[in-house]
């Protein structure tokens, strides 16, 4: 290995480091505190370490039911290690996210070297786009989707790599490939459609017979082997609780269960005059069509225009999947992508994009970014290529002035990117996927729940029995013995359950302030007065973490 | 016109018919879009020219533009002749005058955009999070207020397939002057879009251009196959009629509901016995009085009327009309929420309503979603 190559491979790894150091700082108070589904990726986690089994008593479960999503328990498997080491908190949950987007920035770098075949400059256009709002975001909050995109680029690398750049595959990167995919399934839903989708597109290349006008090779099929190989890899997913319920969050969301009858429900009728002028087939393609057209349009990636994606884990203040100049770029991009199509190099992006989408657009939202992460160093790359264009200018003094602008403005926006995730971001998403008072609480309720009977909580957070489970570390066992009484259903699970001390119900203060030896956790919006016309009646107001609102509050009933 | 859709306060304020006013800004959309198309006929197939500029006039967002709002008509129409001078001239100075027209505009019309100035500020992130913590992030709220959601779209999805065909070989032939057009359009929508503070299918108005060039192209290619340039036909033509019927039958969800709203009002005022009584209608969703001139001309200067918003928590005045919103009968509420015994609670008072209307989206936050009409007589 020559000089220059132990230096490049050296200040990748330095850059490398300082990723994971941007992505592992603060974690304990920023994002503030965690969500329902950290905490139950958390203690499922923590369960399956102390008995074996996740909070319902399944051994070694491949989809956690959770709150009957059947999330994939992969996350939960790799965060084992970091509980085993650090205790169950808020960091080690997050760390496999760390982790995996910090790993995932290797792919990244591996694309944009073998498209552009100069690693220097290579090395400078990755190391801002290691900084990509979405990705510095989900790297600090434990998703599955995030470890999913992780095995996906290596996945996608393994892939590509020999088609980028000899044109043809080999069964070692394919079998390697195959793998990576695999587990990326394990690892998140959009991963089961997407994986297989971009095998199948890689493998027969579907737009060279179109544009060239060959004839098809059938050969070529006996390719997707490896496709039918991916697919008994994934089998045991759905073996584990049946294929129904594993796609159950697929059923709750889908665009066919929620836009139905497709015509604007107050203007559908069964008759002829709708079926003529107003056709459900019509706004179901339209609505298909509107759902694909959303993940080219550079407008999304830059700013959060639907509601869904604000107050959820998925939202990054003032961005949303890339950086601002990052968007802009990506309609050159685009242009560049169409232009260079004969290209096999820039048809595997493009099939990249369309198999990413995929699990996303035929779900309700718009936009998704959380179900289409395995679509972002696709489209990064798609940005870099006005870049890469740039590079291979001739005029070279043109070129450095373009490339130092780039180098300023790219920069500048990653210095605010930082301080945007790691600062301004936890005050702007505080109450909606961070709730507050839990976190705050919980050392209370622990040092109370020794003199008390009974603790009755009474929350509008989803699923707030999670948030005790996890913060008191409460052993396993308690909660899988009442595992057969909790219902399935499509619901989301039962949010009113009582386990050891714990009961989860409405609270009806008029009622239950007769209650004695019990502690109250309730919404603050009982009046101090009330509480203290009630004799030996005390309470404790918690306050948000970040701004000080009244979040929840805990009475003691003596 | 057919559509029945209520005038704009910018219609009202001009003091014309509003039908008028729609047929002015139809003319100059008309012949700018005309005068533009005709200039590009040296370099672009003149069936795509055709077929782009009938998509143009049956553009959901232009035929909103020239129903709503005669200035950005006019704007616009203007925009499309500057645009074909340069076309025309290929002088870069056509050009400079095109961008500094659409930044003027944009800060007359809308101040400026609060969003693209923050990116541009970058340097100062320190006072950014501070502002932020103070909760005055004024792009989220923008987004959040329901009229900034009103939308139009810009094609019926039909044209999605002749959009991509005619991206594709429009890229892929060797026509410098039609690509470099086509981006110089790209830049202008940009710079529209990101100088605009308006509703979201204003920002995106200047995209209409290179989108419509690039399906007429497109649909030039598809003209060999004659089956499939008849599904297409087909389809568009199906697409707009689904738009229309659609806009007619669901108003209120494509439309601003202000003009709804006060056309409820004064067409209300107009079935009533108002006699010696007084009126006074709400304030809280613009200029009441421009509105009431319209429909019920100059008896609105007399004493009769009273244009602000009221609080009849503390009691009201008998013999008088009162014309608003549920928050103003019983007071305003931070979230919005009432009870859901409300009519009992304004019967009680000793109101009676006489006419109440359900307004979608919310356009008076805090004071409810239904307008009423009270009386104590």
């Amino acid at each position: 290995m020559n000089k220059n190559n132990i230096l490049f491979k050296g200040v990748v790894v330095l850059v490398l480091g300082l990723n994971l150091i941007i992505r592992v700082w603060g974690l304990e108070v920023s994002p503030t505190s965690i969500n329902w589904d950290e905490a139950s990726i958390g203690y499922n986690a923590y369960s399956i370490l102390t008995t074996g089994k996740d909070e319902y008593g399944t051994y070694l479960p491949l989809s956690l039911r959770s709150f009957n999503d059947y999330k994939p328990a992969l996350y939960a498997y790799l965060s084992i290690t970091f509980i085993k080491l650090m205790g169950l908190s808020q960091t080690s949950v997050r760390m496999v996210s760390v982790v995996a987007g910090t790993l995932s920035l290797i792919p990244l770098l591996l694309f944009i070297n073998i498209i552009l075949k100069k690693k220097w400059w290579s090395f400078l256009i990755w190391m801002f786009y290691c900084l990509d709002p979405l990705r510095l975001h989900f790297s600090r909050v434990s998703l599955e989707t995030n470890l999913s995109l992780s095995f996906f680029s290596f996945g996608a690398w393994y892939l590509l790599k020999d088609k980028l750049a000899n044109g043809y595959t080999t069964s070692k990167n394919m079998i390697l490939a195959t793998i990576l995919l695999a587990l990326s399934a394990y690892s998140y839903h959009s991963a089961r459609l997407a994986a297989p989708l971009l095998m199948i597109f890689v493998l027969i290349d579907p737009f060279k017979y179109l544009l060239n006008k060959n004839k098809f090779e059938w050969k070529g099929l006996l390719n997707l082997k490896y496709v039918l190989l991916f697919l008994i890899f994934i089998l045991p997913i759905f073996n584990d609780f049946g294929s129904q319920k594993i796609l159950t969050r697929f059923t709750q969301e889908n665009i066919f269960n929620k836009f139905y009858p497709f015509t604007p429900r107050n203007m559908f009728r069964f008759d002829l005059n709708t079926f003529l002028r107003v056709n459900p087939l019509y706004y179901l393609t339209g609505i298909i069509a509107g759902h694909t057209a959303a993940y080219f349009s550079p407008a999304n990636y830059s700013v959060n225009f639907y509601h869904w994606i604000k107050n959820s884990v998925m939202y990054v203040p003032e961005f949303n999947m890339l950086g601002f100049w990052n968007s802009i770029l990506l309609v050159p991009g685009i242009y560049i992508l169409l232009k260079n199509f004969r290209n096999t190099k820039y048809r595997l992006v493009f099939y990249w994009v369309v198999a990413a989408l995929t699990p996303s657009a035929v779900t309700w939202n718009w936009f998704h970014t959380l179900r289409s992460a395995n679509l972002i160093p696709a489209i990064e790359i798609i940005s870099i290529l006005p870049i890469i264009y740039l590079i291979k200018l001739n005029y070279s003094k043109k070129r450095l002035t373009v490339m130092l602008g780039l180098l300023v403005l790219f920069g500048w926006q990653s210095i605010f990117v930082i301080n945007n995730e790691l600062v301004y971001a936890n005050y702007e998403n505080q109450g909606e996927y961070q709730p507050g008072g839990f976190k705050e609480g919980s050392p209370i309720i622990s040092s109370l729940i020794d003199k008390y009977q009974k603790i009755i909580v009474d929350t509008p957070h989803a699923q707030g029995y999670i948030f005790f489970l996890f913060y008191q570390k409460m052993d396993p066992k308690i909660i899988q013995s009442i595992a057969k009484n909790r219902t399935y259903g499509m619901d989301n699970g039962n949010s009113e359950i009582k386990f050891g001390k714990y009961e989860f119900r409405k609270i009806d203060w008029p009622k239950d302030r007769d209650l004695s030896n019990t502690i109250l956790w309730m919404p603050a919006t009982t009046p101090q007065e009330a509480i203290d016309n009630r004799p030996g009646a005390k309470a404790i107001f918690l306050k948000g973490p970040t701004i000080k609102y009244n979040s929840a509050m805990i009475v003691t009933l003596n | 016109m057919a559509l029945g859709y209520p005038p704009s306060a910018v219609q009202v304020g001009l003091g014309i018919d509003v039908n008028i006013v729609r047929i002015i800004s139809w003319l100059i959309l008309g012949l700018g879009i005309n005068y533009f198309f005709n200039s590009l006929a040296v370099d672009w197939n003149k069936f795509g020219l055709r077929v782009a500029m009938l998509l143009v006039v049956i553009s959901p967002s232009l035929m909103a533009l020239w129903l709503i709002d005669p200035w950005i008509s006019m704007y616009l129409g203007l925009l499309l002749v500057g645009l074909a001078l340069y076309f025309k001239s290929r002088n870069n100075l056509a050009l400079i005058v095109i961008a500094a027209t659409i930044f003027i505009f944009n800060f007359w019309q809308y101040g400026n955009n609060s969003s693209i100035f923050r990116v541009f500020n970058l340097e100062k992130t320190s006072t950014e999070v501070i502002s932020h913590f103070l909760g005055e992030d004024s792009l989220s709220e923008k987004i959040d207020f329901p009229l900034f959601l009103k939308s139009f779209v810009i094609f019926f999805w039909p044209a999605v397939m002749p959009f991509l065909i005619g991206l594709w070989f429009l890229a892929d032939r060797k026509e410098k002057r039609k690509q470099n057009f086509i981006l110089i359009l790209i830049g202008l929508a940009l710079l529209n879009y990101f100088f605009n503070n308006g509703p979201i299918y204003l920002r995106q108005i200047l995209a209409v251009l290179p989108l419509v060039l690039i399906i007429g192209e497109g649909l030039t290619v598809i003209k060999k196959w004659k089956w499939l340039m008849g599904l297409m036909i087909f389809l568009l033509i199906y697409g707009f009629q689904a738009g229309i019927y659609d806009w007619k039958n669901q108003m209120e969800y494509w439309f601003d509901n202000r003009p709804l709203a006060y056309e409820y009002i004064y067409k209300t005022i107009r079935t009533l016995d108002i006699g010696d009584r007084t009126v006074e209608v709400t304030g809280l969703i613009g200029d009441s009085k421009i509105y009431c001139r319209y429909y019920l001309g100059k008896i609105c200067d007399s004493k009769t009327f009273k244009f602000a918003s009221f609080d009849l928590r503390e009691g009201h005045q008998t013999n008088k009309y009162y014309i608003g919103f549920m928050g103003e009968f019983l007071g305003s509420d931070f979230n919005n929420n009432f009870p859901q015994n409300w009519r009992q609670k304004i019967n009680d008072k000793g109101l009676k309503i006489v006419s109440e209307m359900k307004v979608k989206n919310t356009i008076a936050y805090r004071y409810g979603d239904y307008l009423l009409v009270a009386i104590d007589e």
